[in-house]
């Protein structure tokens, strides 16, 4: 029988391991979980390569309770979500919303997905103390913003060349969100960093489906203001506020034109009506950004509103 | 459908008293009136309260206030000169996850021709985000008037 220590000095070279770690069976104290150590799950073994962190506004914050591993049965590279049950406000502009971290929320969106190429892939066990662990296969891709962001080209060319591809992806991504919907379900962390491009197929990949919001009045609506900010940066190539365009003459000059009613209803110094300072850009999507915008008298309930409109924007650059 | 059928939606808030207090005081004006008082349960999500006990005494907790709810408007209809004859009650459970639906439905089933509710001052961003049972009401009217009372 092969042993949990030749099974790591299968895919991990001796020397690269400062010392064996420990096997856990039960993740309950996932902050004692660390390099070295072995998560034994489902007749699989997880050796642990490090805490994963999310990145933003350039500080990093670790995750203690996401393990990045390598599954030593296959050598493929897991993540492995432990159980962390969290209550937390989450800032939208000027308000908070209490949210949830919840395993079971996710599980349940993992076994609603499953094969479903926009979204992320996993499958969850309970371990030994019958905690939810989700083991989650690395998404073999780039985050859309910085991949729209890495194109090297003015916002008229981009807009022209290669918006309209960005937008049969996000509409994409938008039928994925309003499946779930549909499904009586949420993504719940809807932004820029949840969403990536992969790198063989070019499709649009939704990670992260663990936050949860009580939101009986509008049940959808912290998803549709996710699009919404997302579909902006996409427009606009970047977000574009008062304080950015401030900083130079010609920007002075287009803000001049921005009135209260053309930024964001949740971030008042974000630009909303990019056709003040993209005019090329057809009305019908400016429209849609306007729903979002201190203007709007009329927002979306649901990503499905969202896509009725889109839709023809996507048919009118094709068209043109 | 009846003109004189008015479906009066409360939550217990000081909002929807001011609407009870309105619909009392056109529903004692003169004879033919029907008041259809609903109040929608919300469960809460079982995401949120993992715990089946929390989530059982969050969901009695939530029952007990839609009943008082349904007992303060009622008084308030009473109060107002509404004959106890002409007032209905009932508690619905929130369908897919929409209050204004759930109204709506209410109000087809019940062929209210007015729904009246109360409105509670949202900014933009809350309305946006939270969502306005009383926008989402108006929005979705058809073949009946909304009275949303500030």
């Amino acid at each position: 029988m092969v042993t949990v220590r030749e099974l790591v000095e299968r895919y991990q070279a001796k020397s690269s391991l400062q010392s064996y770690g420990s096997v856990y069976q039960d993740t309950t104290e996932f902050m004692n979980i660390g390099y070295g150590d072995v998560i034994a799950l489902g007749g699989r073994h997880y050796l642990v390569l490090r805490d994963e962190a999310e990145r933003r506004f350039g500080m990093e914050d670790p995750k203690f309770w996401v393990k990045r591993c390598t599954e030593l049965e296959s050598g493929e590279k897991r993540i492995l979500k432990l159980v962390f049950h969290e209550r937390f406000n989450m800032k939208i502009g000027d308000m908070e919303v209490p949210c949830y971290r919840s395993p079971e929320k996710e599980a349940r969106i993992l076994d609603l997905t499953r094969g479903d190429p926009r979204f992320m892939q996993g499958f969850s066990l309970p371990d030994s103390a019958g905690n939810n662990v989700r083991v989650i296969e690395v998404v073999f891709g780039k985050r859309l913003d910085l991949a729209v962001d890495a194109i090297d080209c003015d916002h008229r060319t981009y807009f022209a060349e290669h918006f309209p591809g960005v937008l049969a992806n996000f509409i994409d991504a938008c039928e994925a969100i309003a499946f779930l919907h549909a499904k009586g379900e949420r993504h719940g962390d809807i932004r820029r960093d949840h969403l990536f491009r992969h790198y063989d197929t070019g499709r649009y990949v939704w990670i992260d489906f663990d936050y949860t919001f009580d939101g009986s009045a509008n049940p959808f609506g912290v998803d549709v203001f996710g699009l919404g900010n997302i579909l902006l940066f996409l427009v606009g190539k970047g977000i574009h506020t008062a304080q950015s365009l401030a900083e130079t003459p010609d920007g002075r000059e287009l803000l001049s034109r921005v009135a209260p009613e053309d930024y964001s209803v949740m971030y008042r110094y974000r630009i909303m009506n990019l056709e003040k300072l993209f005019p090329y850009i057809p009305g019908p999507l400016c429209r849609v950004l306007q729903h979002y915008a201190v203007g709007s008298e009329v927002y979306y309930e649901s990503a499905r509103e969202l896509l009725d409109d889109l839709r023809p924007c996507l048919d009118r650059l094709r068209a043109a | 459908m009846n003109e004189k059928h008015i479906l009066l939606a409360v939550d217990g808030s000081q909002n929807s008293l001011r609407a009870a207090d309105y619909v009392g005081a056109v529903a004692s004006g003169g004879p033919g009136f029907h008041i259809e008082l609903v109040a929608v349960l919300v469960p809460p999500d079982r995401d949120i309260f993992p715990d089946p006990a929390l989530y059982q005494a969050e969901r009695d907790r939530r029952a007990r206030d839609a009943a008082q709810a349904l007992d303060t408007a009622r008084e308030a209809l009473l109060g107002k000169g509404v004959e106890a004859a002409v007032i209905g009650t009932r508690t619905m459970s929130c369908l897919d996850m929409d209050v204004a639906g759930t109204i709506l439905a209410v109000r087809e089933e019940c062929g209210c021709g007015a729904v009246a509710v109360g409105r509670r001052g949202l900014s933009k961003a809350e309305e946006f985000l939270l969502g306005s049972i009383s926008a989402r009401v108006a929005r979705h009217a058809k073949d009946f008037t909304v009275w949303v009372v500030g």
